[in-house]
């Protein structure tokens, strides 16, 4: 049977025996079943405790490096792009080929912008641009033959974010709160906070959150840095905590009284969300007062409490993860450098280098590290050609690095060519990065599965995906 | 877990088991949930050459043998304990229950009989089921219930009915919609102007219409002529399938009316792109693939995106199938890649379009509103009376016209250089950071831009172009920041659309038209002096500037640094100047020579012109002038709306999996899917003419179509009750779900057919059934026996969508403005909440008007970024079409009711209301609950809001200051007669009602 089918036979067995003698599409069944699953005010995920595999990871931390950054300047290491800096890039290369901006352009290579150097015992080659990235080198592992299908922006960021580019499909961490709930009822189980600064921001839209349709109870909710974190989490002026606890204990006090005369199970629930909201208006302004931190801390990271930077996001998503949120997304939108990639690397290696870096050793002095899934990447690579001083997107290579929960650090994965512009060896597409994400989370891709307009849809795809065990312990 | 969740059993209201099997109704459900999906219509995924959605494919490979379960392979592969052999196989994670097992087996020993899905036959009337009621409805649904021997539910009560039937018709509670008592005067609310906007948000979501572009950048378009069509279409009762022509097709009628015209915007309302760099051909294959989408779900309850990368494996939807509907929108004028670089359809030309316009994204109709079109009709009589004195010829003309001639003359002979501003502060177009109004070097502005790298800055200047004569020079003013100099600061010029004229200062480090030496990169020097104005100068032919071709726009380019830029123009020889504004033949009469008497034709020519800036007609002129002002102003409230006009089909391939770059699949005419293609106008088309949108719009409405009256009908029910008869609303197709009335599903297709596709004669058949007026309030064996109330025994709680939830809490407050239509209305939103939105960047302008208090369906639909309102409580975004908003119950929610400003203030202006009309808590309470409920409130409830007065009162009398606080929340007024304390503690309780599970559900 389906999860939705256990689900279903489990809440209602009764019922169902009594109706199946009437012959039931179970797929009919489960659909409309699973409209109604936004009511429920408690929500341990539709797999419970049944997971798949064995599960690694509690929770994702994927930190978005939003714009397309270059691997060529990052964590692929291309000598041979080097020596041809400035000649013309071999036509064998290009030819036919899907490009940007550059599209009908003369291409010349341009060299890394940034000497390479190795890090750590595994002794990996990696940008010098990003130190504190790598002083953990033997903690990540490094996919260099990760490939996608869109070439622009927004729908990279949607097919990365929800394995579709159709919009209306259910985002990454909306899938892992339907299949494993959040081990948190004061707070959203899926988070998003942003920042910027090293390059033209790029849009994101809160699609990019979406539960598509699934219920949207599992949508992202996006914390904001500046104003009320969580839109309407602040009382009105003149309204106290105590008089906001008044008011909510009538309005369920009224609920129940209602729940008394008519018969309706949305009620409950009603009331039962009334009390998380009342437990979000402080727990939420708690979470993001980062007073509490010691000094030390916040100059590990580099946070300075408020200024909405990647170095303060990162902190709270390291208190996020304490207090048992399933998704934490951080977007960084400083990574699109069609012109001067070297100064825009220099300028977001500021923003994002140390602060990256202490996350992770954050997390393993806590001992949080090993069920904590971090993933370290954006939605496209860079163009090996010049584009002026700057480099076009590109996405027949790119870059990515994930950490903790069960990945063996100081591994490196797949291969490009030697001007770093296609895959050579193991490629890995952007659903096999899926497969993978939620294989750590104990879940096999091809069965968590959402019935939605008469078909099966699951995060990873109609094409067939794998799990990247190479980079697993 | 707690139990809240509804089983529902799709359960077959008129089967029973001893009955033979049916194929659609036990078996293919099976089937089509575990073996279809390899077993099935998609070819390429199909296992074995194995069919078993075909009978006699089922039968020739033996997987079944009619009559016989044991010799049929089937039955055999689903029963093994081999891993290796059983079906559907283990890796499928697939698996069938005992009870499918067996009903397999039973089905083939009756004789394996397949039907056609009853969704792709045409519907027939059913005879309606004798079961002594009057109304039809109230019959098919008493014979499915008598199998279970139930009845239908008590009427509901009044107070309930009277909001159930106001919402329902109206989206608002009963005391606003004019309609002095709901649930006995059903005429009124149908003639409610109301209903229109009612039905409008439900279609809306199908029509997939929003207020902003979509992709990347999101912004704003002007499309709010088609909101208002559709709710026109629905007051007027305007027949369902004149409404499906005119939206699919309205351009190709026999003389369309702006109406029919605006209808159109359905085909442009899709999302588009104006990100740089994208591939035009790729955005146009998105665009394409995404109406099919549309189309298909939106008219036919199809759902055909599966077929744009593989034959559906499911429904008899092929990949051809896909792309061959993708044709019939080919002709639609448009290109993919809306940011300068994309390419509208082959040989278009908007002037072939008399009326219509070019706006950036594409045909554009400019629609006057009622009022203005008045003005405009009485502006333009005026203007043809001063047009006809100006063709007279008073005393003095030609005397005047001698002196004006003798003087163009001296000043064409003592020209020399002058300089012609393009640029002048009105016309720059600055965003507010970008403003320096103290260092300028004319007027009151420049424009400050400042980067660390690459910055341009457009300037739109079409609205008077340059005419670049030969000799003319090219120059702008500019003031280099000496503490943060720019690396290089360029000049472009764009002719023709092309940018490719620029001009340079400094180190080469802009990209644009890098490794040249010609006029696309041409380098003027070094950066100039810094920290003074300074003027850039450079030779339009040294730009390779064409003479005689007009230049529109230029750019502002630097990199790095901090420049002001200011006034930009060209300088030319004064004979220009002096000529410039002349229309080219008075040129060539001055051009001719400088002496003598003009001979008569050459003077008709200049007299003509005269006329138009003679002293002797200076108050014809002042006239005129009023009246152009008049115009614009008249004009300035004028709409527009994105059309559809039809221009050169482009080619259309089948894209192999949908990728765009495959140009190798072959080209495809516009055609309907294959399988229904007997059907409707398209069948025995004789001539080899290319169908076009008219054809697609007719198949779709032809009553022969077994699909689209089924579809609407359906989602109509589900309006009424909270489910459809089939309860997938998406799709009524293989996949979708055998419908729990299909008898009753069928009779109403077809009446509403046969009405004339009647939308308001279908609507009021459902409410005027006693099923519709049951009671949803039922306990006891009914829920037992019915959960999931699939036999309607009784009606549905409902919470209310998001757009009546704030236009109920506005309109019980009194605030609500029930204007019909317009522009968009943008209440408060939390500050910020446009950050992520860039190119350019946004900041959200509430209005401050009465425009604040406009029903939901009227907000700014920004698409990236929907209001946290509406998003909180399940508004879709409206990227693609949908056809049933999920029903969610949220924190989020409860937070938005009670902090969202828009609730607050609505709060304390109920309070208001019930502080000025009544004394004591106690009548304050009835009042507000016979206003929000429709009823008296309990003992119960009395005393738990009363314990909620007297505390919030005393603690408001004890500060006076945070009363006054609370109060201040929203922009409506104060009265200051009122007492603080107890108006605060009152909007307390007025806040508390507002929250009520029971204010924002339909019972």
């Amino acid at each position: 049977m389906t999860p939705e089918q256990t689900l279903a036979s489990s809440i209602n067995r009764r019922a169902f025996l009594r109706n199946s003698s009437y012959s039931v599409g179970s797929a009919a069944l489960a659909s409309i079943l699973m409209r109604d699953l936004g009511a429920a005010p408690e929500w341990n995920g539709v797999l419970g405790d049944k997971l798949h595999v064995p599960p690694k990871a509690k929770r994702v931390i994927h930190l978005c490096m939003a714009g397309g950054p270059s691997h060529l300047e990052t964590l692929d290491y291309k000598s041979e792009l080097a020596r041809l800096n400035g000649q013309a890039m071999p036509e064998s290369f290009t030819k036919g080929q899907q490009l940007a901006q550059l599209q009908g352009k003369k291409l010349n290579c341009l060299g890394p912008q940034f000497e390479f150097k190795p890090y750590g015992e595994c002794g990996r080659m990696m940008s010098s641009a990003f130190p504190q990235i790598g002083s953990i080198a033997d903690e990540i592992a490094v996919i260099n033959s990760m490939h996608t299908e869109q070439i622009n922006h927004d729908p990279a960021h949607t097919f990365m974010n929800t394995g579709s580019i159709i919009p209306g499909r259910p985002s990454m961490g909306s899938w892992l709160l339907y299949g494993l709930g959040a081990e948190t009822d004061e707070l959203p189980g899926f988070v998003v906070m942003t920042s910027s600064g090293g390059g033209q921001d790029q849009p994101i839209a809160s699609r990019q959150w979406h539960s598509g349709f699934l219920p949207s109870k599992f949508q992202g909710v996006q914390f904001n840095s500046k104003g009320d974190p969580v839109h309407y989490v602040k009382n009105p002026p003149g309204v106290s905590a105590g008089d906001q606890g008044d008011l909510l204990e009538a309005v369920n006090d009224m609920n129940r009284l209602l729940g008394g005369r008519q018969n309706d199970p949305e009620i409950a629930t009603r009331i039962a969300q009334y009390e998380m909201a009342f437990k979000m208006q402080t727990s939420v302004p708690g979470l993001m007062d980062v007073s509490e931190e010691p000094q030390h801390v916040l100059d590990s990271y580099g946070a300075k409490p408020g200024d909405g930077s990647f170095a303060s996001n990162c902190l709270l998503a390291r208190r996020l993860a304490e207090r048992g949120v399933r998704f934490i997304q951080l977007y960084h939108r400083g990574w699109d450098h069609h012109g001067g990639v070297k100064k825009g690397i220099q300028t977001v290696s500021g923003h994002v280098d140390q602060a990256t870096a202490a996350l992770v050793k954050d997390l393993k002095a806590r001992g949080m590290l090993e069920d904590t899934l971090i993933v370290w990447g954006g939605e496209f690579g860079r163009t090996p050609m010049a584009q002026g001083s700057g480099r076009d997107h590109h996405i027949q290579a790119f870059s990515l690095w994930m950490a903790g929960a069960g990945i063996k650090g100081g591994t490196t994965y797949g291969s490009t060519d030697e001007l770093g512009y296609a895959v050579a060896k193991d490629g890995v597409s952007v659903h096999d990065l899926h497969a993978t994400i939620l294989n750590q989370l104990g879940i096999d891709h091809e069965r968590l599965t959402y019935k939605f307009q008469g078909l099966d849809f699951k995060l990873t795809g109609v094409e067939s995906a794998k799990v990247v065990k190479a980079v697993l312990g | 877990m707690r139990c809240s969740f509804i089983i529902i059993a799709s359960v077959s209201v008129l089967g029973a088991s001893a009955e033979p099997l049916s194929y659609n109704r036990d078996i293919r459900p099976i089937l089509a949930e575990n073996c279809f999906a390899c077993h099935g219509p998609d070819k390429a995924a199909r296992e074995a050459k194995l069919r078993l959605d075909l009978r006699e494919v089922a039968i020739k490979k033996e997987a079944i043998v009619p009559g016989d379960a044991e010799e049929s392979e089937l039955v055999f592969l689903i029963n093994t304990d081999d891993e290796d052999d059983i079906m559907p196989p283990l890796d499928s994670h697939k698996s069938l229950t005992a009870e499918e097992k067996k009903l397999l087996a039973k089905w083939i020993e009756q004789g394996a009989d397949y039907e056609p899905h009853w969704a792709y036959t045409k519907p027939e009337r059913p005879k309606v089921p004798a079961m002594g009621e009057e109304h039809p409805i109230d019959n098919f649904v008493l014979a499915g219930l008598k199998v279970g021997g139930q009845e239908l539910s008590a009427e509901a009560e009044r107070s309930v009915l009277a909001r159930r039937l106001s919402f329902d018709l109206t989206g608002l509670p009963p005391h606003v919609t004019g309609v002095a008592d709901p649930s006995a005067d059903l005429e009124g609310l149908l003639a409610s102007p109301h209903f229109g906007e009612r039905m409008a948000i439900y279609w809306l979501d199908l029509a997939r219409y929003a207020d902003t572009a979509g992709y990347h950048s999101d912004k704003e378009r002007d499309v709010t002529p088609y909101r208002d069509y559709v709710i026109k279409a629905f007051n007027e009762n305007k027949p369902y399938d004149q409404f499906i022509v005119e939206q699919l097709a309205g351009d190709l009628m026999e003389n369309p009316t702006t109406e029919q015209y605006v209808a159109t915007t359905f085909n442009r309302v899709n999302q588009v792109s104006e990100e740089g760099g994208i591939q035009d051909k790729e955005y146009i294959a998105k665009y394409y693939a995404e109406r099919v989408r549309t189309t298909s779900v939106a008219f036919l309850g199809a759902t055909m995106g599966c077929a744009e990368c593989h034959d559906h494996k499911f429904d008899p939807f092929t990949t051809k199938d896909f792309y061959a509907m993708e044709a019939f929108f080919a002709d639609i004028y448009e290109k993919g890649a809306y940011n300068g670089d994309g390419r509208y359809n082959e040989g278009a030309d908007i002037k072939k379009y008399p009326g219509f316009s070019l706006s950036k994204l594409g045909p554009t109709l400019n629609i006057p509103e009622p009022d203005a079109e008045k003005k405009l009709a009485r502006i333009a009589t005026a203007r043809a009376a001063l047009q006809a004195r100006l063709n007279e010829t008073p005393a003095g003309f030609d005397e005047e016209l001698k002196q004006w001639t003798a003087k163009v003359r001296k000043n064409l002979e003592a020209a020399g250089p002058v300089d012609v501003t393009m640029l002048e502060d009105d016309e720059l177009p600055l965003g507010g950071v970008q403003t320096e109004a103290k260092n300028v070097h004319s007027g009151k502005l420049a424009r400050r831009q400042k980067s660390g790298e690459l910055i341009q800055h457009i300037v739109d200047a079409t609205s008077k172009p340059a005419d670049i004569a030969a000799g003319d020079q090219l120059f702008a003013w500019v003031w280099l920041d000496p503490k943060d100099p720019p690396k290089q600061v360029m000049l472009q010029f764009n002719v023709d659309g092309q940018w490719g004229h620029r001009a340079w200062w400094g180190e080469d480090l802009i990209p644009y038209g890098k490794g040249s030496k010609k006029g696309d990169h041409y380098r003027v020097g070094n950066l100039p002096e810094l920290g003074k104005w300074v003027r850039l100068e450079v030779d339009a032919d040294r730009l390779a500037l064409p003479v005689g071709k007009k230049m529109g726009s230029f750019a502002y380019t630097q990199f790095g640094g901090t420049v002001l830029w200011d006034s930009a123009g060209r300088q030319t020889n004064a004979a220009g100047a002096v000529l410039a504004g002349f229309p080219d033949g008075v040129r060539q009469v001055f051009k001719k020579g400088m002496k003598g008497a003009l001979s008569e034709e050459d003077r008709k020519v200049a007299s003509e012109h005269f006329r138009t800036i003679a002293p002797v007609f200076k108050s014809e002129h002042e006239q005129l002038a009023k009246l152009d002002g008049e115009e614009k102003a008249a004009k300035g409230s004028m709409r527009s709306t994105l059309v559809t006009l039809s221009a050169t089909p482009r080619e259309i391939r089948l894209l192999p999996r949908g990728d765009w770059t495959d140009r190798s699949g072959e080209v495809l005419q516009p055609a309907v899917p294959e399988f229904l293609a007997h059907i409707g106008a398209v069948e025995g088309e004789e001539n080899s003419q290319r169908l076009n949108r008219m054809d697609l719009a007719k198949w779709i409405t032809s009553t022969d179509n077994p699909l689209t009256a089924r579809a609407f009908t359906n989602r109509v029910w589900a309006l009424f009750f909270g489910s459809g008869l089939s309860r997938d609303l998406q799709d009524l197709g293989n996949q979708g779900q055998w419908p729990t009335h299909l008898a009753l599903l069928d009779w109403l297709s077809v009446e509403f057919m046969e009405s004339g596709w009647d939308v308001k004669h279908l609507v009021k058949l459902i409410v005027t059934s006693k099923a519709y007026r049951q009671s949803s309030n039922v306990s006891g064996s009914l829920l037992d026996e019915d959960p999931y109330n699939v036999l309607y025994a009784r009606q549905n709680p409902r919470r209310l969508p998001a757009e009546f939830i704030r236009d109920n809490a506005l309109a019980v407050s009194g605030l609500l403005n029930t204007k019909l239509g317009g522009g968009n209305a943008r209440p408060y939103q939390p500050g910020g909440y446009y950050a992520q939105l860039n190119f350019p960047k946004r900041k959200y302008q509430q209005h401050n008007d009465e425009n604040q208090y406009r029903r939901g369906l009227y907000m700014h639909w920004q698409r990236s970024f929907l209001h946290p309102m509406l998003v909180a409580f399940d508004a879709p975004a409206r990227e693609e079409c949908t056809a049933s908003r999920a029903n969610s119950n949220t924190p989020l929610q409860a937070l938005n009711l009670l902090n969202d400003p828009s609730f607050v203030e609505a709060a304390r202006v109920l309070a208001q209301d019930l502080v000025a009309g009544e004394a004591g808590i106690d009548s304050r309470l009835t009042m507000a609950f016979e206003r929000l409920l429709g009823r008296s409130p309990t003992s119960g409830e009395v005393a738990v809001l009363t314990a909620l007065y007297e505390k919030q009162l005393a603690r408001y009398k004890a500060s006076p200051d945070e009363a006054k606080m609370l109060l201040g929340v929203g922009l409506a007024p104060v009265p200051a007669e009122l007492d603080v304390a107890d108006l605060a503690a009152t909007t307390t309780v007025a806040r508390a009602l507002l929250n009520l599970h029971e204010t924002i559900t339909r019972y």
